[in-house]
């Protein structure tokens, strides 16, 4: 009963969205108003601008890169208050800690596959501008290689790889990188966050180092995700 | 440098917060807090200079031209509410150098400082956005960060009241998110003013969808900054915080949602098209359910800090109430209570703060007979609650006055009662607190001792000040605020 | 009649809201805390989904534009749109979690109702 005020307000809701789906434009056709002169610009052939061929890489590290100062702020802010909430933890309903295994197989494997994981993560994170991935998605790959090795050998010997303090400095200082780059911009005579506006070298197009200031914060940001992954599975795991 | 401000801003703050983890964990941090707030303000009121003369900072990011870059937009409006904001975040940083090493665990503290920039970057970051997604990304920065002053007190009750402020936060993301997501499909902009351009062809091509979009946009803002009936959660997160943290809560995080809806309704959703919408409508009635229930429910608490966050409510209330009457004199009185709440509300948290540092105690009963031992705090709290009833001299006056005329104007004279009326329950609560105070006879007095630590004192005492003198001569703000409305209603 | 072909022909629309309300009602109605979590993230994948629709057109490849004239790209826009969205909603639910984590070990209880019982 206590639930009849939600459900008619959902039943409102669903009502009002699909009246505007049904009358909504034609889905799977080039001819939308969202395709106009601005999708047109990032999608231009010639990377003269940028320097790079992926688009998405082109809007969130230069056209737009200030709404990924911002995502990059909203992860930091993420682990800054979980790291704060889970100081003073295990409370007295604390369930088993997560401890390491002893399964030679799980061990071995572990090790034969973490380095191989860790490699992938660097070549996703430096060839973000040219193929499909990015500083984003290769550092989830290297965090995720650390989870794993917290899950494997227990929380105790992660944390001699990374401390918690050590990786909220690296934290910190990666999403400095991000505003280094920025105020770079700004010192050479251009905006904040600017790239080949400032001077910053293009490169050739589709090459290893190309892309300027965009190659430099998809580095910065593979780290900084690296870090917010290993940071927040180690506090979650108790180690703080 | 100056054609910097508007981007820097942002940054200064969030560099801030990036450097406390690094370099401010052997407390480091409050001081690198403060330095940080400080050239905020003195940031932002340089471009109040700038920008009083009715100049408009327009900032590309990254030198790209607008409908393909960010572009950042500071006006008279802008500048002015960043530079009393920041002038409250500096008071409330001074103060909680003494209040929060006590109330927290020591191993979280520098996270504090750190949280705290990043809600100034974040409220920052909204108020000089001129690009929907952008405006949707600092607000979701400032929305966490808020969460995170709350949680990071080690209670339940907090952590409790930060969940559900969170998951509310998270539903009312989503709305803004769906809300972008369909305005982009019928305009293909982001832009602010490209989006104005665009909506009016998009309304006679796609009408249910502009509905729908306005309809989830002003549902997300308005819960983050609960209007009535959608506050539930304020409450309890404003009560259960730290009492820095309420004090930024109540001062100036609700208001960053209606700044936000205050910008969309006079930059993009103008025009016949949304005139036809009954959305003010539904404001103003929302709001005077806000101000009446807000009020009746502060009578019934007996924490000082619920009764606060209640008459929070309130106050969020009127500011809805000059914002849905859409005429000259309500908006002027509506933004000049938006600065005018920051700094009461801010101060009188303040006051409940130094009470609770002070005594230990945080119910209204306990505060009987404090005048003697604490004669300057409950002389401040006298001074906002006389403001927050609207008597003349303070500045609470001048804005209720103008909201009054503002009715009037729009040929309302029924909300001129609600106005009139809620004023009158505001005095039910405020006063037995203050005669208490005064002329009380406490059950057990504090212990001996100078009033609290100065750092503490004088944030209080300062903000008290400026409500008087923004009640003498509010003549600055108001004149500047008067060209703001005109030109946010286009006339 | 009309609605209704509207909607087929939208096929992917339709899906992407009817998972997002099917998030908004898991968060309004459970009063299991994880539960709330996994509606919030249900939710913004309609959202996601819907996002993602809008930038498509038949035959579109990912947008790295060095593939030859005549091809056409799906919109940037909207994935650099979800790509931002995706990683607020991860920092969001990692946020939420660790708080829940915490509750648990302190009450007991992921159940709101039993929370606010257990206060009284």
């Amino acid at each position: 009963m206590r639930h009849v005020p939600a459900l008619l307000l959902l039943l409102m809701v669903a009502y009002v969205l699909f009246l505007t789906m049904a009358e909504a434009p034609a889905f799977g056709v080039v001819d939308v108003p969202s395709r106009n002169l601005v999708v047109d610009r990032y999608l231009d052939p010639d990377p003269e601008e940028t320097g790079v061929p992926n688009a998405v890489a082109r809007i969130i590290f230069d056209y737009r890169a200030h709404d990924t100062l911002g995502e990059a702020t909203v992860l930091f802010v993420a682990v800054g208050a979980a790291a704060a909430v889970l100081v003073g933890r295990p409370g007295p309903f604390a369930t088993r800690p997560v401890t390491g295994t002893d399964d030679p197989i799980l061990r071995t494997v572990a090790r034969l596959v973490i380095p191989f994981v860790q490699v992938y993560a660097v070549y996703v994170i430096t060839h973000g501008h040219v193929s499909p991935g990015g500083g984003f998605a290769g550092g989830t790959i290297l965090g995720g290689s650390f989870v794993l090795y917290l899950f494997v050998f227990g929380p105790g010997r992660a944390a001699r790889k990374l401390s918690p303090a050590r990786g909220e400095m690296v934290e910190g200082l990666t999403a400095l990188w991000y505003i280094l780059v920025g105020l770079g911009g700004l010192l050479l005579g251009a905006s904040f966050l600017a790239n080949a506006a400032a001077g910053f070298p293009l490169g050739v197009p589709g090459k290893l180092l190309s892309g300027g200031a965009i190659w430099l914060i998809g580095l910065g940001i593979g780290l900084k995700v690296a870090a917010t992954v290993a940071n927040l599975f180690l506090h979650l795991a108790g180690e703080s | 440098m100056l054609k910097h401000l508007p981007v820097l801003l942002t940054v200064m703050p969030l560099a801030g917060a990036f450097l406390v983890p690094v370099f401010g964990r052997s407390g480091r941090g409050h001081r690198m807090a403060l330095v940080t707030v400080a050239v905020t303000l003195l940031a932002a009121v340089t471009m109040l200079g700038i920008t009083a003369g009715g100049e408009v900072l327009r900032y590309r990011v990254g030198d790209w031209p607008p409908p393909w870059g960010i572009e950042l937009r500071v006006d008279a409006l802008g500048a002015l509410l960043a530079s009393f904001f920041a002038l409250v975040y500096l008071a409330v940083t001074i103060f909680a150098g003494r209040d929060i090493p006590g109330e927290l665990n020591p191993a979280s503290v520098h996270w504090y400082w750190s949280l705290l920039l990043l809600l100034l970057a974040g409220i920052n970051g909204v108020v000089t956005a001129h690009d929907l997604f952008n405006l949707f990304v600092f607000t979701e920065v400032f929305s966490l960060a808020a969460c995170g002053i709350i949680s990071i007190r080690d209670r339940l009750d907090s952590l409790e009241a930060a969940i559900k402020y969170l998951i509310l936060s998270a539903v009312a993301a989503g709305c803004i998110l769906l809300g972008i997501a369909l305005v982009y499909m019928v305009t293909g902009h982001l832009n602010l003013s490209y989006l104005a351009a665009e909506l009016p062809m998009a309304a006679r091509l796609y009408p249910k969808n502009v509905l729908a979009m306005v309809a989830l946009l002003t549902t997300g803002f308005a819960l983050k900054s609960a209007l009535f009936p959608l506050h539930v959660w304020l409450p309890d997160a404003h009560s259960s915080a730290p009492s820095p943290s309420s004090a930024l809560l109540s001062g100036l995080v609700v208001k960053v949602g209606i700044v936000a809806l205050i910008r969309l309704f006079t930059t993009v959703f103008t025009g016949p098209v949304i005139a036809a919408l009954p959305v003010p409508v539904f404001m103003i009635v929302m709001a005077v359910g806000g101000i009446i229930f807000g009020a009746l429910f502060a009578m019934t608490q007996r924490d000082l800090k619920r009764m606060l966050a209640y008459s929070t409510v309130t106050q969020v209330g009127y500011i809805y109430l000059g914002f849905g009457l859409l005429n000259e004199t309500a908006l002027t009185g509506a933004l000049l209570h938006i600065i005018n709440h920051a700094l009461l509300k801010s101060m009188l948290f303040m006051c409940a703060g130094l009470f609770i540092h002070r005594t230990g105690k945080r119910r209204i009963a306990d505060m009987a007979g404090l005048a003697r031992h604490m004669p300057l705090t409950m002389s401040c709290f006298t001074i906002g609650a006389m403001a927050m009833v609207g008597i003349p001299v303070t500045n609470g006056f001048v804005s209720k006055w103008h909201l009054v005329l503002g009715t009037l104007h729009g040929g309302q004279p029924l909300l001129a009662g609600v106005i009139l009326l809620s004023s009158l329950l505001s005095s039910i609560y405020y006063f037995p607190v203050v005669v208490a105070g005064w002329f009380g006879h406490p059950a057990s007095p504090p212990p001996p001792g100078p009033e609290g630590p100065p750092s503490m004192v004088w944030p209080i005492v300062a903000l008290a000040s400026l409500c008087l003198i923004l009640g003498v001569w509010p003549h600055l703000p108001l004149r500047l605020l008067g060209d703001v409305a005109r030109t946010l209603l286009g006339r | 009649m009309e609605i209704s072909l509207g909607l087929f022909l939208r096929l992917n629309y339709l899906v992407a809201i009817t998972l997002f309300l099917i998030g908004l009602h898991t968060m309004l109605t459970h009063s299991n805390l994880i539960k709330k979590v996994m509606g919030m993230n249900i939710m913004e994948t309609g959202i996601f989904l819907f996002l993602v629709s809008i930038g498509y057109a038949r035959q579109s490849l990912a947008p790295i534009v060095d593939q030859g004239d005549g091809v056409i790209y799906a919109n940037p826009l909207v994935s650099a749109i979800v790509l931002t969205g995706i990683v607020i909603a991860v920092s969001t639910t990692a946020y939420t979690l660790s708080m829940i984590v915490k509750l648990y070990e302190r009450c007991g209880t992921l159940d709101v109702d039993r929370l606010e019982r257990l206060r009284t």
